[in-house]
């Protein structure tokens, strides 16, 4: 009487068959999967919070006037709104919240003109965009305007 | 095994990958504000505050861009009527040869004149409100200021008629904030009158801030 082989050799015969490259392979992608999850984390973590200045309008503007920036995302607060014009008339900058209210503005006929706040007075505003507007009653003048934005890295 | 020996640098080319992506990220956010991109990136280490501390140990305000924080002297201090401090002094620039009247109240402003304090005119000044635009929905208005030595007083008009003086310190700034009856009646500022001396009329400064 003949004794019966194994069942694994007999239903699944393709695992033994299979080359140790292949395995090998498979070990490599997944290793380079948590390695890809690892990197991305820990450049994240690494990278800390920073801020940026940027240049967000320029135009020759009449009286009532002038430019705006985006407003600010969930993980970002302005934090400096400068104006730049030639002087001796009046300019004009300003922090506005997504119901329109305006805050910490300034205004005056020296320039450039720079607002400041810092983080947790922009935060408490909540969402903002900066203005900044000829407050002249008649000149017409080149007006340029920049931000400082601060921008939480690890922010969901 | 020549998968093994794989293993290594693969791992490290994806880690570099994956830190340039980040990079690209950041880079990519930089400019989605700006239409017109000056932007340069700075990793700050701690939230920015009222004060940092200079190289020498000491502390200085934070001001604006190219603002030089430890050129900052103070010329005078208030308070308005709600408690509110007010630090008047001047600084200069880094980008240009300017220098500035700075005002460190609820938040920090500047302005500044080329190539120095009062080439333009003999007061140098910051008008602040919060609240509006309009007059009769701001919650405080204020003019903050330095003025040279041949001022002897700044008279604050109002639209109503009222004149106020400026208070002044002895380092020769001078502040005013609108009474909380005039701003809620929509009363604004409508001019300032600066005064020599020997109380002659040395320039009229339209305000004008009815909007």
């Amino acid at each position: 009487m003949a004794r019966r082989q194994p069942l694994t050799k007999v239903d699944r015969p393709n695992e033994q068959t299979y080359p140790e490259v292949l395995v090998q392979l498979c070990r490599l992608w997944v290793a380079l999967g948590v390695a890809c999850v690892l990197a991305f984390v820990g450049a994240r973590a690494a990278e800390g919070d920073y801020t940026q200045v940027a240049e967000y309008f320029r135009a020759y503007v009449a009286p009532t006037q002038g430019g705006a920036s985006g407003y600010s995302g969930s993980c970002e607060h302005y934090i400096v709104n400068e104006a730049d014009w030639p002087g001796a008339s009046y300019a004009r900058v300003t922090y506005i919240d997504t119901s329109g209210n305006w805050h910490y503005t300034v205004k005056s006929t020296s320039s450039p003109l720079d607002d400041v706040l810092t983080v947790s007075q922009s935060a408490a505003l909540g969402r903002t965009k900066e203005y900044c507007q000829n407050a002249s009653n008649a000149t017409v003048y080149l007006l340029s305007c920049s931000f400082k934005i601060y921008i939480f890295s690890n922010c969901a | 095994m020549p998968t093994r020996r794989l293993m290594i640098p693969s791992l490290l080319a994806a880690a570099v990958l994956i830190a340039a992506a980040v990079w690209w990220h950041a880079a990519e956010h930089s400019t989605q504000h700006a239409s017109v991109s000056l932007s340069h990136r700075v990793t700050v280490r701690d939230s920015i505050s009222r004060a940092a501390a200079t190289a020498d140990g000491r502390l200085a305000p934070v001001l604006g861009l190219h603002m030089d924080s430890g050129s900052f002297s103070a010329h005078g201090s208030f308070r308005d009527a709600s408690g509110s401090g007010y630090t008047i002094g001047e600084a200069r620039r880094t980008d240009r040869a300017a220098e500035c009247v700075v005002v460190i109240g609820p938040a920090t402003s500047s302005a500044c004149d080329e190539p120095r304090l009062f080439s333009r005119a003999p007061v140098m000044f910051i008008e602040g409100f919060e609240g509006g635009p309009a007059p009769r929905q701001r919650t405080s208005e204020t003019v903050s200021g330095i003025a040279a030595p041949a001022v002897g007083a700044v008279i604050v008009v109002e639209s109503n008629g009222a004149r106020h003086a400026a208070v002044f310190s002895s380092g020769k700034a001078f502040f005013f904030a609108s009474p909380r009856a005039d701003l809620e009646n929509g009363v604004y500022i409508d001019h300032m009158d600066v005064l020599g001396a020997s109380g002659r009329l040395l320039q009229t400064i339209p305000m004008d801030d009815a909007s």
